[in-house]
């Protein structure tokens, strides 16, 4: 009988343990779900210049509050490069409209890239072809590089998502932005949609000297010395003053056609190989070696040095440059030529040139880092 | 009415619903398929008898030779024609000769109407009252987004660019560079393309098209001086690219 009684005691004790550990409730959080954390963004509506135009958004990706948010603290964060050194901003410097001073940057083993870090004013509108030499289509595609780039960040992607799952705050961060339900769905893709994000806000200003002197009752106007410079730019002035062919890479609004050119700046070494071929190493057509991108003009002051390898290191060699003509080839632009402007013609364009500066963009608190 | 008239009279109205469903199901399908053809205008280009490629060198004249780099263009305002009634289209595309790909020199133009037409008619150039816009109006998948084809001061777009470079004495030293941007509604031509074609349901008709390069450059039976006038891109030299818009059109025509 005391046996039955132990035994009995003996399942009692067993079934009320299995009880109590199957009582689940489903209201506190498993570790790693992120169902707990509302999910509810706020769509974004961006102002542009008017003279601008529409900033197209992928369908796939939707500006939103914390999407930007999201963005902006990962573009911040050097979690992203393998020693945690550097982030996106250590090349991209919001008072350098976006770019570093360097002619080009050492990534985290002290390895210079071969090129010059680009500004990102407006790059939301790049749309076609990121990159000096268009090799992305995207700045979702592009965000992915620089991380794996040995001469970048040389990192990996499953480390950084590894490192953004552990961090305190980011799984939030990502939940919130993207709505995922757990940890484990953080994925690359998600990290540069939010890059993505937070630099499709990087828009200018609209309010550069240039911007208000060409907007009626603006009360803004350019010098003399400007105002003879934005006719030899634009080739306005009817012949009474030279054209400086500058619009044809680098037109209004953006002040950039988007497009790729050979600007004359590096001589032919073989046949129609330059030492670096740009755009033609991208689609493998030697008729575009030695293209470039032509970038926005907006903010240039402060984004010496120049060229895709820095090798300018301020704007009056830039303009000694086309000035002269450049290197001949058969791809060069044809604009591209001598021009024997007057050094007061030099320093009229030059005058210009700093027109376009919109400080109003490189102190925006929004493109400062959140740290 | 009896239990099995009433099952009957149900059946009979249920049919007639059916049939209609599916006749008007049918018309919607046949109207919708007879919008879902396609017509590609395919362009190959040549230099005289010579097949046209991108920084070759093609002579001009006994010593000269010319190498180009670049040779785009606008068409607009497509016209198909039929004794029906000729079917305008709202399409702009920009033919890249240049281009990387034979997508850059192929016109696609979708979503027409099934029939036999007698040919089309297209201009060579930005058609009024597209070239009142800006390339901020168009999304950037649109041929006409492009700023690069766009002249503030001359409030147009660029119709056409030929550049490239000319060697001028013949020792092969490609020493000149050239240029010529048309623009402007003065500078539009007209094409007809008189050539009979039926459009399928869901299948794409090719014309293919022949533009010789050289009769750009052969005007009046004389290459163009370009060693005395390299640049042609400002309203100033108006009669010169009015000159290349016309070569530029008369060089195109159905290949055989």
């Amino acid at each position: 009988m005391g046996q039955w009684r132990k035994l009995n005691i003996g399942l009692w004790t067993t079934l009320s343990l299995v009880i109590a550990a199957c009582d689940f409730d489903p209201s506190e959080p498993v570790e790693g779900d992120l169902q707990h954390i509302p999910y509810q963004p706020e769509s974004v509506t961006l102002t542009v210049p008017e003279s601008y135009p529409e900033l197209e958004i992928p369908d796939d990706n939707p500006f939103t509050q914390e999407g930007i948010k999201l963005g902006r603290k990962l573009f911040f964060d050097p979690i992203l490069s393998r020693d945690s050194s550097m982030s996106c901003s250590s090349c991209h410097q919001p008072e350098k409209s976006f770019t570093d001073g360097l002619a080009t940057s050492p990534g985290v083993d002290k390895v210079n890239g071969r090129r010059s870090a680009m500004s990102l004013l407006d790059i939301g509108f790049q749309n076609r072809g990121l990159f000096w030499d268009g090799r992305s289509s995207t700045l979702e595609i592009q965000a992915l590089l620089p991380i794996e780039d040995p001469v970048e960040m040389h990192f990996n992607w499953p480390g950084v998502v590894e490192r953004l799952k552990r961090h305190p705050d980011y799984p939030m961060q990502f939940r919130k932005a993207f709505g995922i339900p757990a940890v484990d769905s953080i994925t690359k893709f998600l990290a540069v949609k939010a890059i993505a994000q937070f630099q499709r806000t990087l828009i200018s200003s609209g309010k550069s000297k240039f911007d208000l002197a060409i907007t009626p009752g603006s009360g803004v106007f350019f010098s003399e010395s400007e105002l003879r410079g934005f006719d030899m730019y634009f080739d306005r002035s009817g012949g009474r003053l030279p054209d400086a062919e500058c619009f044809h890479c680098h037109n209004a609004p953006l002040m950039s056609s988007l497009d790729f050119f050979n600007n004359g700046i590096q001589p032919v070494r073989i046949g129609q190989v330059f030492d670096d071929n740009g755009l033609g190493a991208v689609t493998g057509s030697p008729a575009q070696n030695g293209m470039f991108k032509a970038p926005s003009l907006r903010n240039i002051a402060l984004t010496a040095p120049y060229m895709h390898d820095g090798r300018f290191s301020s704007l009056e060699e830039v303009i000694d440059h086309y000035d002269s003509g450049g290197f001949p080839s058969d791809n060069k632009n044809p604009f591209i030529r001598k021009l024997s402007l007057t050094s007061q013609q030099k320093s009229d364009i030059l005058a210009f040139l700093h027109t376009l500066t919109d400080t109003t963009f490189t102190k925006n608190a929004s493109f400062r880092s959140p740290f | 009415m009896t239990a099995r008239s009433a099952f009957m009279d149900f059946t009979v109205k249920s049919l007639f619903v059916l049939v209609m469903v599916f006749m008007v199901s049918g018309c919607d399908k046949q109207e919708k398929a007879t919008e879902n053809s396609q017509l590609n205008l395919s362009f190959s280009a040549r230099y005289g008898a010579v097949p046209f490629q991108t920084l070759q060198p093609f002579p001009m004249g006994a010593i000269k030779s010319i190498k180009i780099s670049k040779l785009d263009f606008y068409l607009t305002g497509f016209t198909l024609l039929s004794p029906s009634g000729n079917i305008e289209l709202a399409d702009a595309a920009l033919v890249d000769i240049t281009g990387n790909s034979d997508q850059d020199r192929t016109v696609s133009l979708k979503g027409l109407k099934s029939g036999v037409y007698s040919g089309i008619r297209f201009q060579v150039g930005v058609k009024p009252d597209l070239n009142k816009k800006l390339p901020k109006d168009f999304k950037s998948d649109h041929p006409l987004s492009s700023t690069s084809h766009f002249w503030e001061a001359w409030n147009s777009y660029i119709f056409s660019k030929i550049e490239g470079v000319l060697d001028t004495k013949g020792d092969k030293v490609y020493d000149l560079g050239f240029a010529v941007h048309t623009g402007t509604d003065a500078c539009l031509e007209t094409l007809q393309i008189d050539k009979s074609f039926t459009l399928t349901d869901q299948q794409t008709f090719a014309l293919n098209l022949d533009l010789d390069v050289e009769k750009i450059f052969l005007q009046g039976g004389q290459y163009f001086d370009l060693e005395s006038s390299p640049l042609n891109h400002n309203p100033s030299n108006m009669p010169t690219l009015k000159l290349f818009a016309t070569a530029l059109a008369g060089a195109i025509q159905l290949k055989n």
